[in-house]
């Protein structure tokens, strides 16, 4: 396995439908990270700037689809439940699937919890408040004052210069940019030639910056009291490994 | 060349005023730095941040250069600094003018010498529709680098300048711009967060490449002193990265520090050189960096003063633990921000970690303080083996000042008054004379020239086109570079 594919998705589940999950995620990560390098090592302009921008969405899809499942897994075993029923049309959107909106970054919004929300106004996106002030702030939190000094290499050196009440926000706005830019490349909505935008250089950023933000929310993520912790590997290592992989 | 003339040749500092040979054979760039240079290079808006000379300008050049107008560049760069006076003195729809102007001028430079044509009137509109119509006819994008932008003196311009950031950006024009943490003011109409992505500049010691950077520099810089014997507890690695280390890893700082090693008589280069070095850095070159930058703060002026007082508690309670690196309660932070971030800017101090728990319990921000001037505090004043290690290692625990316990908590910011122009555009020309904080100033005799040429302010140095310094008795062509030399150091950041 890769190691930023360990440091998202944790260790494989030994049995259950979650196991069933976790496998197809972790393996199709797995792949997704070493087809990018490889077609950012080879450096072909134009392949670059066509598949490159799916290989960085899937990438950031996959991934934060891993790490909700790891916090709450009740999301994608729903998916997976609806995927299996027989009533399931590949031909009709799927009303469970994963989105970018409710699932990802939730509302702008959301009800205070001083506002004394009901079930339904707690939200369950990855990146929405009420994730954050339930798991992120505290895993982050927590991160920062763990890790020594001299580990994480740059990644590190820049998250420890976020807050702790800033970091969701932090990497809503940066998933979001990425993931709008994207999807220009993966929707094709270039009339002109792709490179003239999407050139060799724009991508290998875009993918860099995903492959980051991917790294970003997995290394917190292991540092939350919620989450069942990597066995027998330091998630550092794992991230100063997969920051000398990807940039290799 | 005579030495002394290699010598001020090595002092030349701002990335821009290199021609392209010596650009390339002087600036070296780490693995980090060349992920800088291809976010720069690359589609989208983006905030080069950083402390003053941590090397912004030579980054976004750097960038530049690999954008030339010809068929296999994937980009056109466009490299425009905005060391501009009238720009510093405008606002609204007369700073759009001149700023259009000024890019409208750079943009035909450079396709002067090509079939294409660069044709627009100094209005948003227009060169917005003139750059997307030469993307077209190019085929490719035009990524415009705008440096020295961010003044922080005059916050009204900038308001004005995000606007035009925002405005120019398209699927065929990318902008970038290099800005100074915390001090850059960028206007209601300009979200940083979401108009832009903000890169830092950031060198430090624990990143990969540090060391082989710094070695590198000493070398393309200082080849005789990367030939010197370096004494038995010394290499030029660990010359190159304890250096590095010490200035913060601000590149301009370190060039100063090597040139000082350069001019030492020391057979070789040991911990004694190092420690003398130090101690000149900090009394002929770091306390009067914060005097020279004081005049241009506009408004911030009278931080400067609880600034210096920051800085002296900080580095005494440092010194005396001779320990590099503080947590300073965010109780603290937040009421002395703006003068935290000063020292910030000029290299005193530099923020590593946003947020670290502290033992008696609350959070705080952790600081890297500058080894040069902390040695001055250290007990002994003298860089010992013990003490060279001990820096080197950094096992210590930071220093820890509470919200209530340190002499910070006397400190107060004063009211500030509401936009001003920079200072030193009034001062004196005498400001300018040879002095710690002009080390490459004018004469007497100078003055003397200037004040019979009805030259008695900054401002008319600045003013005064180079056809009438040359018309000046004693001016020549070299004079003429000097003079305008010295005063752009005094007006801009």
């Amino acid at each position: 396995m890769h190691p930023l594919t360990t440091l998202a998705c944790g260790n494989a589940k030994t049995s259950g439908a979650i196991a069933e999950v976790h496998s197809h995620l972790a393996n199709s990560l797995d792949r997704l990270l070493v087809r990018a390098r490889t077609l950012k090592n080879d450096g072909n302009q134009v392949d670059l700037a066509l598949f490159g921008p799916s290989l960085g969405r899937a990438t950031i899809e996959v991934a934060l689809t891993a790490i909700l499942a790891r916090f709450d897994p009740f999301r994608v075993l729903a998916i997976r439940k609806a995927q299996l029923s027989t009533d399931y049309d590949a031909k009709i959107r799927n009303p469970l699937a994963f989105n970018w909106t409710s699932d990802v970054k939730g509302e702008d919004n959301p009800k205070d919890w001083a506002s004394r929300p009901g079930i339904r106004d707690v939200q369950r996106a990855l990146l929405c408040k009420h994730f954050n002030d339930l798991f992120w702030e505290e895993a982050f939190t927590a991160m920062i004052d763990a890790v020594p000094y001299h580990r994480g290499k740059t990644w590190m050196a820049k998250l420890k210069r976020i807050n702790p009440e800033g970091f969701v926000t932090s990497m809503r706005t940066n998933a979001d940019r990425i993931y709008s830019e994207l999807s220009k490349g993966v929707h094709h909505e270039f009339v002109i030639p792709m490179t003239a935008q999407y050139d060799a250089i724009t991508v290998v950023d875009l993918l860099s910056r995903s492959w980051e933000l991917v790294g970003s929310l997995s290394i917190t993520s292991c540092y939350s009291p919620v989450i069942k912790p990597l066995e027998t590997i330091d998630p550092l290592d794992l991230y100063e490994e997969s920051q000398e992989e990807l940039y290799s | 060349m005579t030495v002394q003339g290699n010598l001020d040749r090595n002092l030349v500092l701002a990335a821009e005023d290199f021609d392209l040979q010596e650009f390339r054979a002087l600036h070296k760039f780490s693995a980090n730095d060349e992920r800088v240079v291809a976010k720069l290079i690359a589609h989208g808006p983006v905030l080069l941040q950083g402390s003053r000379g941590s090397g912004k300008s030579a980054l976004m050049r750097e960038a530049a250069e690999r954008l030339p107008l010809a068929p296999n560049s994937p980009a056109l760069g466009v490299y425009l600094s905005l060391r501009h006076m009238p720009l510093l003195r405008s606002a609204g729809d007369e700073y759009q003018r001149i700023l259009c102007e000024l890019l409208i001028d750079r943009v035909n430079r450079i396709v002067s010498e090509s079939p294409y044509s660069f044709d627009a009137s100094p209005t948003l509109s227009s060169v917005q529709k003139g750059l997307t119509d030469l993307a077209q006819i190019l085929q490719k994008r035009i990524v415009l680098m705008f440096d020295d932008a961010a003044h922080i003196g005059r916050e009204a311009s900038l308001a004005d300048f995000f606007d035009v950031f925002r405005t120019l950006g398209s699927s065929a024009v990318s902008c970038k711009a290099t800005i100074y943490p915390g001090v850059t003011n960028f206007g209601n109409r300009f979200d940083v967060y979401n108009d832009a992505t903000v890169v830092d500049v950031i060198r430090d010691e624990d990143q990969p490449g540090f060391a082989a950077l710094f070695a590198e520099v000493v070398k393309a810089r200082y080849p005789e002193l990367a030939e010197r014997p370096f004494a038995s507890d010394l290499t030029l690695e660990d010359f190159a990265s304890f250096v590095g280390k010490s200035v913060l890893g601000n590149m301009r700082s370190f060039i100063f520090a090597c040139n000082d090693v350069a001019n030492s008589e020391d057979k070789s280069v040991g911990l004694p050189t190092l420690g003398k070095c130090f101690l000149e850095m900090t009394t002929n070159f770091y306390w009067p960096l914060i005097d020279e930058v004081k005049p241009k703060l506009g408004k911030y002026v009278p931080i400067v003063g609880p600034a210096k007082d920051i800085a002296e508690t900080l580095l005494a309670e440092c010194g005396r633990q001779q320990n590099p690196s503080v947590i300073i309660h965010r109780d603290i932070i937040s009421r002395l921000a703006k003068a935290f971030e000063i020292l910030e800017y000029v290299g005193f101090i530099s923020k590593r970690e946003s947020s670290k728990a502290m033992k008696s319990g609350g959070r705080g921000s952790r600081y890297a303080i500058n080894l040069c001037m902390l040695l001055e505090h250290v007990p002994g004043t003298r860089l010992t083996a013990d003490l060279f290690q001990k820096w080197k290692m950094r096992d210590d625990e930071p220093v820890q000042l509470h919200s209530k316990a340190t002499s910070l908590a006397t400190i107060r910011l004063p009211d500030l008054a509401a936009n001003q122009d920079p200072e030193i555009l009034n001062d004196p020309v005498e400001v300018l004379r040879k002095s710690p904080a002009y080390p490459y100033g004018i004469s007497d005799r100078m003055v003397e020239k200037l004040h019979a040429a009805q030259i008695l302010t900054v401002r008319n140095l600045y003013e005064a086109t180079e056809q009438q310094l040359d018309a000046i008795d004693y001016v020549g062509e070299y004079r003429v570079r000097q003079l305008k030399n010295v005063v752009a150091q005094a007006i801009w950041l």
